[in-house]
């Protein structure tokens, strides 16, 4: 089934809201989550005609834009390891910095401090973990919606989720131990 | 106690937090990038077209081959055969 330009604009009306917090709240980039709302949409106006029915359209834009942010990832990660690498043959090669602290353009003003040290501490999670978490707490998903995503039982993801939230809490107490001296 | 709230605090800070929207020309920007690929595809429909003819082309130019093999040799056999019969036949008459 091919879709219509009126089709395609509504989806993209109902979803580009939640597509683009998914992936912010995953990439920690603004610009780049920008530009794999982008992609996703584009997937999705190209595989619309493989889309089954067996999932609902919702779960199926989700599983789309994790899938990219994965892929994102992986291939940033690519692209450090090759400047890491070429900095070291080549004195003009520059290793690239991420800047330190992401600042989610949804947080509130008064916990903009506390957020940036979960997101960066989200960021360093297992990639199912992370995935559960940022569903749960950013998109507001249900544990049975979530496995509907992930493609698992939800079982397994209440158990993403609580060993999420302990990771959690575990690394920010060890990345910032300077919080056990401040009142 | 404290340090465990602050904790606490910075696990739960991203309660409450709001929706963010994207640039309102994300929608044209994507727009602009399906025309794109709807016209770089076209080219490479046509080259896919191009390349099944070839090879259905180069198919039937190796099975012409392998089946004329087949006739010239089966040809020789029958060649060979008659020839066989011939001398056969001259034989009887001497």
């Amino acid at each position: 089934m091919q879709l219509e330009e009126t089709q395609f604009k509504e989806i993209y009306t109902h979803f580009n809201t939640m597509v683009y917090n998914l992936a912010i709240s995953y990439i920690q980039n603004v610009e780049e989550a920008e530009e794999i709302t982008q992609d996703v949409f584009i997937q999705v106006h190209e595989s619309f005609s493989k889309f089954e029915n067996n999932s609902t359209l919702k779960t199926w834009i989700f599983r789309i834009t994790i899938n990219k942010c994965l892929d994102h990832i992986k291939a940033k990660k690519r692209k450090k390891r090759m400047a890491f690498v070429s900095s070291l043959f080549n004195t003009s090669g520059q290793i690239i910095h991420e800047s330190i602290e992401f600042q989610h353009p949804g947080i509130i003003t008064e916990q903009k401090e506390n957020a940036s040290i979960l997101f960066s501490c989200i960021d360093e999670l297992p990639e199912n973990q992370k995935t559960a978490f940022l569903l749960s707490k950013v998109e507001g998903l249900s544990n049975p919606e979530i496995s509907e995503v992930m493609k698992t039982s939800v079982s397994s993801v209440e158990s993403y989720i609580f060993r999420a939230k302990q990771n959690l809490q575990t690394m920010v107490k060890k990345k910032y131990p300077s919080l056990s001296k401040k009142k | 106690m404290d340090n465990e709230k602050r904790i606490l605090d910075i696990t739960n800070s991203l309660d409450g937090m709001q929706k963010a929207a994207p640039s309102p020309y994300l929608y044209s920007k994507i727009q602009t990038r399906l025309k794109d690929s709807s016209i770089k595809n076209a080219p490479i429909q046509w080259a896919f077209a191009s390349f099944s003819a070839l090879t259905l082309l180069l198919l039937i130019n190796i099975s012409l081959f392998i089946y004329s093999n087949k006739t010239n040799q089966e040809s020789e056999v029958t060649k060979e055969f008659i020839s066989s019969r011939q001398e056969m036949n001259s034989d009887q008459l001497y």
